[in-house]
């Protein structure tokens, strides 16, 4: 008879208990929205600090390569002809493929002029084009000058102020227009890396 | 322990058949990674089992003789790659002590808040895997919705989501902003309420319970024996934490909190439901350091002065060596350097917990069925990038 | 107690060979002969004062005139702990692979021991004699030679598989022209990597590099500051 009960008890045990668990499911089915975001149509917005793609001021390098010598894994190459004080780029590239992304070269550079972005997005169908050459990003666009100045006053310890973005005219984050330009960006960026 | 003594295999009964070699691994879901586990099986019941391990090997340590001290810290985000904070906080001690100098007071208060947020993301890992070995489904959502609200705290800081890279020897690589500490607070607050949900939801399910109570028993001095650290030691009811025994960061000192103990509430003490059990509890306990931690962080550097020329000329120590240990969620991680005065060490030893809570499963499987297996394994929590290096 | 304790009641047991203790170093250590390590082991996991129920951590150091072994006991009981060392003197040109130093195991005293010696084993060529599955554990079986050595040299193929940064991938070799498969290494032959001619490496031939200014990282034998040849 005891065994009979137990093995109904257990039944019994196992379905109230799992029903409980099921009511927190239902609730969150019924009553709070989701919380994953549809990508590519939604973007998550990484902080300022996030460690993403490099940029490169060409115009204040100097050629010093203590970039490369800081890098853990060895993925910058640098190669400069010196005419005086002005410098014919060669090379500036940094290897993907290898990049963890420790930001090491960033604090050692004298000039400043070397920064990480909150650009995340490195998936290409072509290995190769994950060598990214730096000296291509001429002139900076208004979202890596942000970057730039968030990095830079991240480096002084100055906080970032909170009205950044509508600061510098830039399109309202989440607007058509913003992720427009942005979709934009990314297509460019793919191109050149299967180029 | 009744349940053990049924699955006993005698090659004379009647029903004994052919025993079967099985893999298990090295791609399978339920090994946590790449641990390949040959089995020998008498139809359901295993009677042998040798760990293979060595799939995810990359010689860390050898890259950490070839590095400098600096260098080899994105290095360790890549060992336990689920609490990187508590292995780069490891290493920077490691690299502290042997230099002798030590981080400035803001620096280590904030090291405790973030290396705590992160042992609470790696016990969410632990408790959603875990249901999914067991065969609940639903968990393992519910904890990556919590892990993915520290994981953005996590990135404001230090500016990366996983391999953070941020405790460096001397202080940490950025300050905190402003509102994070408050953020942090609310966070606590909400966590409070999911962690009732995540115990309806798994913890006190009678399927749940009966899939892990009374398995894998893991007595006291067995547990001693294997050199078994962290949940896992602690499940089998010895209270050995490094925060409250060893105190390697100052602020330890100064904050009030429990250390969870193996009860064997539901079958024997050490078993598969305790370890989970101790796991559930010490994330409130890092909920409890956090909020007396939070109010307490002082101003000032974060980041010692003279160590601040690191980025720039290599780091030197004196001749000498240090063995350095913190508490990891996975157990003790040491980090044993030997310095001959040069910018790399010599000799970087990496005293992994997964790698010694695993070597404990061999003398677990024997005479218990193949699913229950895959609970012991699974309640081990053990990360392969630790275990291999 | 604190580490001058342990070693008093450690030095005043009948063990022999029990070195004094070094306080300058910043976790002050025990040498111990490698004949006396098991019974001075079995001392202090016994001894109701040392009670060190737990072997954290074994390691092998290569020096430059030995090879010492380093075990790190702690008590959970007495909450103290204790670093033990034993050294094998390095012969006249040991390299590795003419020398492989022994120490007796203590995987009978410390199930924790067994994997940990099997990993010295694998990376530095140190032999635990009387361990119970002296295998290698985290390299393949086949692996020649063991890496953390100073001398060692980074092989360029394993097993028809490129190990080299810059090799041809298997997928893109040229399959008409496929190159010679590798003879089986017969048994007895001396664990020699042999260098590849066709590299560029300045370190094919096992040579140290004139600068060893140690903070450019590459992956070369002996290019550290301290220790190697």
């Amino acid at each position: 008879m005891g065994a009979i009960r137990d093995y109904f008890g257990n039944i019994s045990s196992a379905l109230t208990t799992a029903a409980k668990g099921m009511r927190i499911t239902w609730r969150y089915f019924k009553h709070e929205p989701p919380i994953t975001i549809q990508y590519p149509r939604e973007r998550v917005e990484p902080p300022p600090s996030y460690r993403g793609l490099h940029i490169l001021q060409q115009d204040k390098c100097i050629d010093c390569h203590l970039c490369a010598k800081a890098c853990p894994v060895d993925c910058i190459e640098i190669e400069a002809i010196h005419h005086g004080r002005t410098l014919e780029w060669k090379q500036f590239s940094i290897d993907y493929k290898k990049c963890i992304f420790c930001e090491f070269c960033i604090p050692v550079c004298p000039v400043d002029c070397i920064h990480m972005t909150s650009e995340y997005e490195l998936a290409t169908e072509d290995p190769d084009g994950m060598v990214e050459d730096l000296l291509t990003w001429t002139g900076l666009r208004p979202e890596d000058q942000r970057a730039v100045e968030a990095a830079v006053n991240k480096k002084k310890g100055v906080a970032a102020p909170a009205t950044i973005e509508s600061a510098k005219g830039a399109p309202e984050p989440g607007s058509a227009e913003d992720k427009a330009a942005k979709i934009a960006a990314i297509k460019a960026r793919l191109k050149k890396g299967s180029a | 322990m009744e349940a053990l003594e049924m699955y006993t295999v005698d090659p004379n009964d009647d029903v004994y058949t052919e025993e079967l070699k099985l893999n298990l691994g090295p791609q399978h879901p339920s090994t946590h990674g790449v641990l390949r586990v040959e089995l020998k099986v008498d139809g359901e019941i295993i009677t042998a089992s040798r760990c293979d391990i060595g799939y995810l090997h990359r010689c860390a340590e050898k890259i950490g003789e070839n590095v400098t001290y600096l260098q080899f810290t994105p290095y360790t985000d890549r060992m336990d790659y689920l609490a990187s904070m508590n292995n780069n906080l490891a290493w920077s001690l490691t690299v502290e002590k042997l230099l002798g100098v030590e981080a400035p007071e803001r620096a280590q208060w904030i090291r405790v808040i973030v290396a705590e947020l992160n042992r609470i993301a790696s016990h969410l890992i632990a408790f959603g895997t875990y249901g999914i070995d067991i065969g609940a489904n639903t968990p393992f959502f519910y904890a990556f919705r919590e892990r993915e609200s520290i994981m953005a705290l996590l990135e404001r800081p230090s500016g990366a989501r996983m391999l953070y890279n941020y405790v460096h020897p001397g202080g940490v690589a950025h300050d905190i902003e402003d509102g994070w500490l408050e953020d942090v607070l609310a966070f606590c607050d909400e966590f409070e309420m999911r962690w009732k949900e995540y115990n309806t939801l798994l913890s006190h399910n009678a399927i749940f319970i009966g899939r892990t109570a009374n398995i894998g028993v893991i007595p006291k001095d067995m547990a001693l024996d294997y050199g078994l650290t962290g949940p896992v030691l602690r499940a089998s009811g010895v209270s050995w934490d490094l925060r409250r025994d060893v105190p390697y960061l100052a602020p330890y000192d100064d904050l009030e909190f429990d250390v969870p103990v193996g009860e064997g509430t539901h079958g024997t003490l050490g078993d598969c439901w305790d370890r989970y059990w101790v796991r559930m509890r010490e994330m409130m306990e890092s909920i409890r350091i956090i909020r007396q931690a939070c109010p307490r962080v002082p101003a000032g550097p974060f980041m010692d002065k003279a160590m601040n020329r690191m980025y720039k000329t290599p780091l030197k120590p004196e001749p000498g060596e240090a063995y350095m240990r913190c508490e990891n969620p996975r157990g003790e991680l040491g980090f044993y350097v030997v310095a001959e005065g040069g910018t790399s060490p010599i000799r970087c030893r990496t005293r992994a917990p997964s790698f010694c809570n695993l070597s404990v499963l061999d003398a677990l499987l024997p005479g218990t069925m193949i699913a229950d297996g895959v609970a012991i394994i699974g309640s081990l929590d053990i990360v392969l990038g630790e275990v291999d290096r | 107690m604190n580490e001058t304790d342990i070693h008093s009641k450690l030095a005043g047991a009948v063990v022999s060979g029990v070195g004094a203790l070094d306080e300058s170093a910043k976790d002050p250590f025990v040498v111990v002969d490698p004949g006396s390590l098991v019974p001075a082991v079995t001392f202090l996991k016994n001894d109701a004062d040392c009670r060190m129920e737990m072997l954290n951590c074994v390691t092998a150091v290569e020096r430059e005139d030995c090879i010492e072994v380093v075990y790190h006991l702690s008590s959970v009981t007495h909450r103290h702990s204790l670093t033990l060392k034993t050294r094998v003197e390095r012969p006249a040109g040991g390299t590795h692979e003419s020398w492989i130093p022994e120490v007796p195991s203590v995987a009978a005293l410390y199930a924790s021991a067994d994997w940990h010696e099997r990993e010295q084993w694998d990376l530095l060529g140190v032999r635990f004699t009387d361990h119970p599955d002296h295998r290698r554990i985290l390299l393949p079986e086949e692996w020649i030679g063991h890496p953390l050595r100073k001398d060692y040299v980074y092989p360029h193929e394993h097993g028809g598989m490129p190990l080299d940064l810059d090799a041809v991938p298997l997928y893109e070799r040229d399959e008409a022209t496929p190159s010679e498969p590798a003879a089986p290494r017969p048994s007895g032959t001396p664990l020699v990597q042999p260098p590849n001619p066709n590299s560029d490496r300045p370190d094919a031939g096992g040579v140290a590099p004139a600068d060893s200014d140690g903070d450019l990282r590459s992956i070369k034998p002996g290019s550290n500051d301290g220790g190697g040849h």
